[in-house]
């Protein structure tokens, strides 16, 4: 299920621990919580990293200050605790295949040894981003592919394109450095670049 | 003097105002000259946009009303 438009949850009601009200954050933010959690946690910690978070957000609703938007203090609140579970075991963030791509966007016959385009970027005929999510087996394959994204990636493209947070921001939720955020950033919008062009070009996912 | 390869490969840190501001003049300077470029800059640009849009998925109801019960109970 997709939400077109977040509409923003009213604050005086979280405060309030209003049931609708919460219940309203957990449907929009758990899905996203999860995706920062599976960055840091193994996937399997994730979800009880997530399901306690809710508690300490629960908990903590009445005291939130406003002071960064609710995401933002959501989203540290997450990380945190997943950090602090690695932190317990010894462990350090590991990532399996952080650097992957996606597709061949990005293969070497793209470009001429002098390093301009050997052909270009092929034309496409849905031109705007209505126009692609109208395709429901485009929309579908993006859906897919947002999926196989290794979970760094995954994790940076959503804080970072979605829910336009800083880089820096970002760097101190994941525990990353500037140059890894752009890295991983860079790869999973290539990928995704790729999935929407290889469509656009075959018609199909 | 940038090559093509080198506006795909900087291009998220031009679109995240990463690159220096000397860079950023080089970019453009190119993007001017390279349709190819300018259609590569178009179309990463809508596929992010697209992407991000399916990204912000949210939980079936049902699931979010069991968190929310089950949250309200321990607290
Ligand atoms: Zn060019």
């Amino acid at each position: 299920m997709t939400i077109e438009q977040t509409q923003a949850v009213d604050l005086a009601l979280l405060r309030a621990q209003d049931h609708g009200a919460f219940t309203q954050l957990v449907q929009q933010y758990h899905g996203q919580l999860l995706v920062v959690a599976r960055a840091i946690v193994r996937p399997a910690q994730a979800e009880e990293v997530v399901q306690e978070a809710w508690v300490s957000i629960f908990r903590a609703l009445p005291k939130f200050e406003g002071r960064s938007s609710i995401k933002t203090w959501m989203f540290t609140i997450v990380s945190n605790a997943a950090k602090g579970k690695l932190r317990k075991e010894n462990r350090e963030i590991t990532w399996d295949d952080a650097e992957r791509v996606l597709g061949d966007y990005l293969s070497e016959d793209r470009f001429k040894s002098d390093g301009h385009w050997s052909s270009g970027p092929v034309n496409w005929h849905m031109e705007s981003p209505d126009r692609i999510l109208e395709e429901s087996q485009l929309k579908q394959c993006i859906e897919k592919n947002l999926a196989l994204l290794p979970d760094a990636q995954r994790a940076v493209f959503l804080l970072r394109d979605v829910e336009q947070q800083p880089l820096d921001t970002i760097c101190n939720m994941l525990g990353i450095t500037n140059s890894n955020a752009r890295v991983l950033l860079h790869r999973a919008r290539v990928s995704l670049l790729s999935v929407v062009d290889h469509y656009q070009e075959t018609g199909q996912c | 003097m940038l090559k093509c390869k080198d506006i795909v490969a900087r291009s998220s840190d031009y679109l995240d105002g990463e690159l220096t501001s000397w860079a950023r003049i080089n970019y453009r300077v190119h993007l001017m000259m390279c349709t190819h470029c300018r259609r590569y800059l178009r179309h990463f640009r809508i596929a992010i946009q697209a992407a991000a849009r399916v990204a912000r998925t949210g939980t079936d109801p049902v699931t979010a009303e069991q968190i929310s019960e089950s949250v309200q109970r321990n607290s």
